[in-house]
């Protein structure tokens, strides 16, 4: 009995200290995935795909994915709500709006093999190519 | 965004979208989205549409936008005739129209409207036109509800359809499906998925007698 009690007594500190490690260990892998969050008004079929597929490449990365239709979200990004990294969406005149409330930062990323227009039509606006 | 809490995060999303990995994701059967690299049209699945190859039909104006091709367009689909409605000699379908009235399914799809003043296209300005609408929204109930609202449209509510050419539409393409996502494979089934302000309209068809649910078909059948 004595011998027992004092073996777990001898055990407590190092389990302690081993149960700390792992709490600490586990926040640490937490705050490796970091969110994105994405504005998008795409369907869940569309969202879903690219979902999984962006998170098996960037496995650092977890998207958090809010939904809105256009008019929804130019409510959301004039009243002060929580921010979005990423607005994704086909809502050609929310970024003209956007634009011009100064919403956008240059995105400083590599395009090449990426046309600026198609038949006339830009592709993309220019101060996010990089200079 | 500008405000963005992970720019790193918000970069490495946006190249995902843009590399050759993500635009090939639009070819997936559930997306069916046009890639803007040309490259990856290497790999376009059989018969998919690349509109980097030659292809003249859009040509848009920097300054003009597409405003001339949408006009057109837009006279083109102003200009289409609607079908003539068929058989109205039929007395099955003269006693499906008097249904059809009785039943109150014309509280909302409304026979006949007049329209209004149309300078753009003056033969359309005040004629009488069949369209079997009110062009309102209603409540159809939980069954046809996608929860979703869209501008004044509460998730439950949906406009009414114009019925006329709706006795062609499987002239036109054999598969087509009635109702907002095309669900009800008869005319009698989206008569029968009809709920909430049209509750009562759906009960009166369920307690009529077989002829008389053949003869308010054949009616539909005849627009
Ligand atoms: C309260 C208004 C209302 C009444 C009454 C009503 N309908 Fe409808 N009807 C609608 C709406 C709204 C839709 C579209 C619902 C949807 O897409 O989910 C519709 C859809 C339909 C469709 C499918 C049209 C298409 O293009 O897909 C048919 C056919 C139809 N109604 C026939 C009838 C008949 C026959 C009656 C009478 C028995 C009737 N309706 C009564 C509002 C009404």
């Amino acid at each position: 009995m004595a011998s027992a009690l004092t073996i777990k007594a001898a055990l407590r500190w190092p389990i302690q200290t081993l149960f700390i490690w792992l709490m600490l260990l586990s926040q640490m892998s937490l705050a490796d995935t970091a969110k994105v969050v994405v504005m998008t008004s795409y369907p869940q079929e569309v969202v879903s795909q690219f979902e999984a597929a962006f998170e098996k490449q960037y496995p650092q990365y977890k998207l958090e994915v809010l939904w809105r239709q256009s008019r929804d979200a130019m409510a959301y990004f004039k009243s002060a709500h929580h921010p979005v990294d990423v607005y994704w969406t086909p809502a050609q005149r929310n970024f003209v709006q956007l634009e011009q409330m100064h919403a956008f930062q240059p995105l400083n990323i590599h395009l090449e093999g990426l046309p600026a227009t198609l038949n006339g039509f830009p592709l993309r606006e220019e101060y996010t190519l990089p200079s | 965004m500008s405000q963005a809490p992970n720019t790193e995060g918000a970069r490495a999303f946006a190249s995902f979208i843009l590399s050759d990995r993500g635009q090939q994701l639009l070819f997936h059967p559930d997306i069916r989205k046009l890639p803007i690299k040309p490259s990856v049209y290497r790999n376009k699945p059989e018969g998919y549409f690349n509109p980097f190859e030659n292809n003249p039909t859009f040509i848009y104006n920097g300054r003009k936008g597409l405003t001339r091709q949408m006009q057109q367009m837009e006279f083109y689909h102003l200009a289409l005739a609607v079908p003539q409605s068929r058989h109205q000699q039929d007395p099955s379908v003269q006693r499906g129209k008097f249904l059809f009235i009785q039943s109150q399914c014309a509280a909302c799809h409304i026979p006949q409207v007049t329209t209004g003043d149309f300078p753009q296209l003056s033969v359309l300005s005040g004629k009488t036109i069949m369209p079997y609408s009110d062009f309102l929204l209603h409540d159809m109930g939980p069954a046809l509800a996608d929860g979703r609202p869209d501008f004044l449209a509460s998730g439950s509510e949906w406009r009414t359809p114009p019925l006329w050419g709706i006795g062609l539409a499987n002239t036109v393409d054999e598969q087509a499906g009635f109702l907002h996502d095309g669900r009800a494979l008869t005319l009698l089934e989206a008569i029968l998925w009809h709920g909430g302000e049209a509750e009562y309209v759906k009960q009166q068809v369920k307690a009529m007698p077989a002829q008389d649910r053949q003869s308010l078909i054949d009616f539909l059948y005849s627009l």
